[in-house]
């Protein structure tokens, strides 16, 4: 009776057993009706526009404000020029490197580079050139614009009518959510959003040197030479007249290549650092710079400083490339096509270099001795500071970091020292 | 995680331990720990499946909390709130059940200057159905067929071109996954 109980009830077991795996698997067959979603959401910038008049009003003098986003440096004298980006200049007065004082402060929408050139300072608003008389740097007067140098950045690159120009001095973000269901498992691969970035736009920048002129880091994108200015933008060289300093005239914007970043002038040649190479052009002929020489490197970021023998370059990762490249890289001019000794280092930058001491912004400022440019030695390293750019220049070293403006005596190189810091 | 993790066994002991007590006092409390594997299959792609469920039982209701590993689509961690419904007063039964909760992604970060990749946690679901093959003292075999969500938020970060001293513009992305997917398990409960 018992064994008989046991076997019913062991059929009803494997009965409902069978029938619960049948039905599992027939659920299972309909599984493709589950379809997987995506949804990518994302930012859509819109530019907000205004009128080159308006912004061209209010170009003036005001008082010494707080310093917030560090840009490009110029020396002038006693004076130091430091760029709040998109901003203005920090006109910091230098008499006393121990103890610079902030004087005043130019406001100048939409600008990041600077030149000086006797009393008159060159700076970009927007597409504009602005040249503006600094003979007394704590009130200034605008002398003229030059209208169009950066036509990138003009509504209306054709036009000398500055009511007719808009340029982009904003950007309003949105969200949007859009379906991603066709590439579910790699998203990155997602149809690209319309995404307008404000540095879309080719930026401007700073100078350097020589005569009458001051001088610039090697970030500039400015330089004067004699009487006459070049100004890279992402893919040219315009060539501006300097002859009558109040009112430039731009002779000619010349095609040299593309992802321009940065301009050195040294011994009547110009330097220029692009995002994969290094190019030297011949100023023998100042209105139409040639092209001595090309040396191509990998695609990063890339100032470049000179002397009489070598160029300097610093290669670093954290722009459009991508890549792992963080290098200094020295050029036999003589023989510029490829590197003539390469030193690893963190991520550097900025750099510049006097008599034999090369400095190098590399999460902080590195002073090399460079006499020998096959084997450079580390003799000072200064850490904790986010550097981007330095000026070395009459034993001083003028460091531009994110919390202000360092300078570092080093007149004694076995006694570099701290001189003041210039805070926010 | 692991800090979660640790949270989760802590709270099985405490159960472990409760039950032991009420099993004393009350007698109708029953701890039961319910494993089992599977296989999930979603709108292109199957994947292993492995979870643990720890809780109490009490007049065909089972209610616990449960940890698993979840391979579809992106590797991750579901932790989440369970409850049983069992049919019946033999061995043999027939149950429904549902749970709630959070699932963990278990991908790498990934992150580098200009771009980096980071998970968060998303909602987890489910419920389904089963059928409980008793044997003594409680244990038993189970089989089950359940539907399964999981939603994975990938937010890719990347800086875009980046002037020397112009401001960098940074670009969000969010990505919100919702994966839809059959579980077919079998496990064993004691």
């Amino acid at each position: 009776m018992s064994a008989s109980v046991n076997t019913v009830y062991m059929k009803r077991n494997i009965s409902a057993v069978l029938a619960t795996t049948g039905l599992l698997l027939v659920s299972f067959l309909f599984s493709s009706c589950l379809k997987d979603t995506c949804r990518h959401t994302y930012k859509i910038m819109t530019p907000v526009y205004k009128k080159l008049t308006d912004l061209r009003a209010a170009v003036k003098s005001t008082a010494a404000t707080t310093i917030v986003n560090t840009g490009k440096l110029y020396l002038k004298d006693n004076w130091i020029f430091l760029n709040e980006q998109n901003k203005g200049i920090h006109v910091i007065d230098n008499s006393n490197p121990a103890h610079p004082v902030k004087a005043a402060f130019i406001n100048i929408p939409g600008n990041i580079d600077i030149a000086v050139t006797q009393n008159t300072l060159y700076a970009d608003l927007y597409c504009d050139l602005a040249a503006i008389d600094i003979t007394d740097p704590r009130h200034i007067t605008v002398s003229s614009f030059l209208t169009n140098t950066f036509p990138d950045k003009s509504s209306n690159p054709t036009t000398g009518n500055p009511d007719s120009i808009n340029v982009i001095t904003d950007w309003a973000s949105r969200d949007t959510t859009v379906s991603c269901d066709q590439n579910l498992i790699s998203c990155g691969t997602c149809p690209s959003p319309v995404f307008y970035s404000a540095n879309n736009s080719p930026a401007p920048s700073s100078s350097a040197t020589s005569g009458k002129s001051g001088v610039a880091g090697s970030t500039a994108r400015f330089a004067t030479v004699g009487v006459y200015m070049y100004a890279v933008t992402t893919s040219n060289l315009n060539v501006i007249d300097l002859y009558e300093p109040s009112n430039p005239s731009l002779i000619q914007r010349k095609n040299i290549g593309w992802n321009i970043e940065t301009i050195f002038p040294h011994n009547n040649k110009l330097y220029i650092g692009a995002g994969s190479s290094m190019s030297v052009y011949d100023l023998q002929n100042p209105i139409d710079p040639q092209q001595l020489s090309w040396s191509g490197h990998w695609c990063s970021g890339d100032p470049v400083v000179a002397d009489d023998n070598y160029a300097y370059v610093t290669l670093h990762n954290e722009n459009i490339c991508h890549n792992t490249v963080n290098e200094l890289e020295i050029y036999d001019l003589n023989s510029p096509g490829n590197p003539l000794s390469t030193y690893f280092l963190t991520s550097p930058q900025g750099l510049s270099k006097d008599g034999n001491l090369l400095f190098i912004c590399d999460n902080g400022l590195k002073i090399y001795d460079a006499s020998d440019v096959h084997g450079i030695k580390l003799i000072k390293q200064i850490d904790g500071i986010q550097t981007s750019d330095v000026i070395a220049s009459n034993g001083i070293a003028y460091l531009v970091a994110k919390d202000g403006l360092y300078q570092y005596d080093y007149s004694d190189s076995k006694n570099i020292h701290l001189l003041s810091k210039l805070s926010k | 995680m692991i800090k979660n993790i640790l949270v989760v066994i802590l709270l099985f002991c405490f159960l472990y331990n409760a039950s032991a007590q009420k099993t004393d006092a009350v007698s109708k409390w029953k701890f039961h720990s319910v494993n089992q594997v599977g296989l999930l299959q979603g709108e292109s792609k199957s994947a292993f499946h492995l979870q643990s469920v720890n809780g109490l039982e009490k007049k065909n209701w089972f209610a616990g909390i449960g940890v698993g590993i979840d391979y579809y689509r992106y590797k991750s961690i579901p932790l989440f709130a369970e409850g049983i419904k069992y049919f019946g007063k033999t061995r043999n039964q027939f149950f429904i059940y549902a749970d709630a909760g959070v699932n963990f992604i278990w991908e790498k970060t990934n992150k580098s200057t200009f771009y980096s990749e980071k998970y968060s946690p998303g909602f987890y679901w489910g419920s389904g159905i089963g059928y409980k093959a008793g044997l003594k003292n409680g244990t038993g075999f189970l089989i089950s067929a359940a539907y399964s969500y999981k939603r994975v938020n990938d937010q890719q970060t990347q800086e875009e071109i980046c002037p020397f001293a112009g401001p960098c513009n940074i670009q969000t992305d969010n990505y919100r996954y919702n994966l839809n997917r059959l579980l077919l398990q079998i496990g064993w409960m004691f």
